[in-house]
């Protein structure tokens, strides 16, 4: 199907983010071109709608354990890559929402989530250019790696989330 | 959280004010410097923190590449340190493919120093995120391209060109048409405040060129756009429905 119009595209993007999805094939973290990133690319299916083009991609720093990782689901459509969900855990900088409900707008976040429900409420350029600008407390925070999988199977919809390594953190590396 | 409501009541509005002040900047101290979080936002919403290393007499201010990283998640390494590049010469900020920085800054102006670095990063994460925008829409875009094609035939039209406004300010158009008379210049506008505001700033910079090209905005979505947006495009361009027939489409040329 040849997506047209920004409606369609967003439609594209929400089927894509209710999908349950599993990982087909677990790479490990490497590292990025920056020295102590650490970057990670995953394969996602979804078994029940046969979406193509879905990855997770996951960013964590090498010498900052439990800390400062983020996750970000996106889909391509036609060789251009559209982000989906995201969850950043305990980042480095807050982020303060410039969109959204009462409520929300104007709501600081330190381990936020970045529902496409939420964001669906934008138009696509909103959305595109503010990266999921409109996040909400992570909640429940996790306390460490493994509970912040737990959050990538129950907010990001990874049924087999538990498969990810943990980032090959050096605390004493500079 | 600034202040609740209960708490509303019993502090005075100077209060108010020094705790949201406290609040929105937030220091952090490690072994060889410190981190400054600032009040500058990211498109994003992220807020932009600085490092400041002591380098007697003198010191280091740097956004220790956090707006490389906002390109990053963003998918636009690329794109991010190209204008990062443009900015840093216009800034006079130093840029090294991922950090925003200052070598030198005095001490009695860190605090300005501090802010320059940070909307630096900002401008250049800002930069990369209208390019992003640029590139969604790829249809429309195909189908402008080819009308004008059909139009004024496939010689006179070049696709994704950059112009040069009377701002010195460079500026992507979808397309430029080498008309007999005078070019054409054609953005593709949809009918979002964003779309309309920034093809506003681009349409106005460039027809107000010695020698203008015809500005055109092309409307996505015609009945769509409200009256204002209309009237706020008519006075930048000549207006035009992407599904306008030919025969409107060459008579720009006329």
């Amino acid at each position: 199907m040849i997506l047209r119009s920004d409606e369609e595209i967003l439609n594209a993007l929400r089927k894509a983010a209710k999908a349950e999805k599993r990982i087909i094939a677990a790479a490990g973290w490497k590292q990025g071109q920056r020295e102590r990133e650490l970057k990670l690319s995953i394969a996602l299916q979804t078994p029940k709608d046969l979406i193509a083009g879905l990855e997770l991609r996951g960013n964590a720093i090498l010498n900052q354990p439990d800390k400062n990782v983020t996750f970000q689901v996106t889909l391509d459509i036609r060789g251009q890559i559209f982000r989906l969900e995201r969850i950043d855990w305990r980042p480095q900088n807050p982020h303060v929402n410039r969109f959204g409900p009462p409520g929300l707008r104007g709501l600081r976040v330190e381990s936020a989530y970045h529902s496409f429900d939420l964001n669906s409420t934008l138009d696509l350029e909103t959305i595109v250019r503010g990266n999921l600008p409109i996040a909400k407390p992570l909640n429940p925070e996790p306390n460490d790696f493994n509970e912040l999988l737990i959050s990538l199977r129950e907010h990001l919809g990874i049924m087999n989330a538990e498969e990810i390594m943990e980032p090959p953190w050096s605390p004493t590396l500079l | 959280m600034v202040a609740d409501s209960s708490l509303k009541k019993e502090l005075s509005i100077s209060e108010i004010a020094t705790k949201v002040a406290k609040e929105l900047s937030h220091v952090e101290i490690f072994d060889d410097g410190a981190r400054i979080r600032t009040p500058v936002l990211m498109p994003s919403g992220r807020q932009i923190s600085i490092r400041i290393n002591a380098m007697e007499p003198k010191f280091l201010v740097s956004d220790d590449g956090v707006g490389y990283r906002e390109a990053e998640l963003m998918g636009a390494e690329s794109n991010f340190r190209r204008y990062a590049s443009i900015v840093s010469q216009q800034t006079g900020v130093q840029f090294n493919s991922f950090e925003f920085f200052e070598l030198e800054a005095e001490l009695d102006n860190l605090p300005g120093i501090v802010a320059i670095v940070a909307d630096a990063s900002r401008m250049a994460v800002q930069l990369t995120a209208e390019k992003l925008i640029e590139n969604l829409g790829f249809e429309e875009t195909a189908q402008i391209i080819e009308v004008l094609r059909h139009a004024f035939g496939t010689n006179r039209v070049n696709s994704d060109v950059e112009i040069r406004g009377a701002s010195n300010e460079t500026w992507h158009f979808d397309a430029l048409v080498k008309a007999d008379r005078k070019d054409i210049a054609v953005l593709r506008v949809k009918p979002s405040r964003n779309s309309v505001s920034s093809a506003y700033v681009k349409l106005d910079d460039v027809r107000r060129l010695d020698d203008a090209p015809v500005g055109v905005a092309a409307l996505v979505r015609r009945p769509e756009f409200s009256p204002e947006q209309i009237i706020l495009l008519n006075r930048a361009s000549v207006i035009m429905d992407l599904n306008s027939p030919l025969r409107d489409w060459q008579r720009l040329a006329a």
